[in-house]
């Protein structure tokens, strides 16, 4: 059980590095959405149930939806957007 | 060359971050969970067998009451930012996505519910459920656009106070009986249902609403 603890960390920290390092937004976004889930699952490792059910659906679910929504609104209408 | 340096910059920044925090962890004294007991002393007055629900909407309700208020602060500011053009809202009508909708909600609003009663005994609660049924809410519009246009403005605004104003006004009845927000046995259980129902819906549209607001309104 210990080394699925570790290997969650460590994803969780390789997903952070790169969200904040990656260049297309898409894939950004998407980064950010599985890092939600992985959040979700450290919660529900540490037990604490009822922020992993408020992670998987505020953090990864409506955030997710929100963020892939901008990115169809900035393809249909953003000036500065590239790619 | 220059962001160059900048990101060099950032992730060494992040790096020492990290080793301080490290540090910090390991010299943490062993923390005593005396709170935790106060809890379970107290759990059999709260009115529900759950200690998390115990603690957000009895013990530290008034908190609760806050966080509600700050949600619905953020729906404000989404109201002020009107979209400056409507862009043709995605519509992804096809035999599939029907069918998919039409066995998906209904199980969605279950299971809303399933998690909003469950709260009282095991994990789950108003927050969760409230999200979960935003998330139907949110696959509904996506799909069936024409389903939810009926809705009028004024009717989605008394849905969007109701979860704060009855939270306040079930404060302001135990006002009259002892202090804000207090109550225990029996009229508890009753207060924390009632509290966490209205809630629910009121969340639920409130949290799609950032969505759908975000590009265009209801209509």
């Amino acid at each position: 059980m210990i080394m699925i603890d570790i290997l969650l960390l460590f994803l969780l920290i390789w997903l952070s590095y790169k969200i904040a390092t990656l260049k297309d937004i898409f894939r950004v976004s998407v980064n950010f959405i599985v890092f939600g889930m992985i959040l979700s699952l450290v919660w529900l490792r540490l037990g604490a149930f009822d922020l992993a059910l408020a992670e998987v659906a505020l953090g990864a679910g409506i955030t997710g939806a929100l963020l892939l929504d901008t990115i169809t609104f900035l393809k249909q209408y953003g000036k500065d957007y590239e790619k | 060359m220059k962001s160059k340096l900048f990101h060099t910059l950032v992730l060494s920044g992040a790096f020492f971050l990290f080793v301080v925090l490290c540090s910090a962890l390991f010299l943490l004294d062993r923390f005593e969970p005396v709170i935790a007991e106060d809890i379970i002393k107290n759990l059999p007055y709260s009115g529900v067998s759950h200690d998390v629900t115990a603690v957000l909407l009895n013990f530290r309700a008034l908190d609760t009451l806050m966080e509600v208020g700050v949600i619905f602060l953020a729906l404000m500011a989404i109201y002020t930012v009107k979209p400056h053009f409507r862009y043709k809202p995605l519509s992804f009508e096809n035999t599939i996505t029907n069918t998919f909708v039409a066995l998906l909600f209904p199980l969605i609003v279950l299971c809303s519910f399933y998690i909003l009663y469950g709260g009282s005994y095991q994990s789950g609660g108003a927050f969760a459920a409230a999200a979960l049924l935003a998330g139907g809410i949110i696959v509904l519009r996506l799909v069936k656009p024409r389903y939810l246009s009926d809705l009028q403005e004024l009717s989605l605004r008394f849905v969007y106070v109701s979860g704060l104003l009855f939270f306040i006004l079930v404060g302001i009845w135990t006002l009259l009986s002892g202090s804000f927000l207090e109550y225990r046995g029996d009229i508890a259980t009753f207060f924390i249902i009632s509290i966490e129902s209205v809630l629910t819906l009121s969340l639920a549209v409130i949290l799609a609403t950032y969505f759908i607001n975000a590009v265009q309104r209801f209509k």
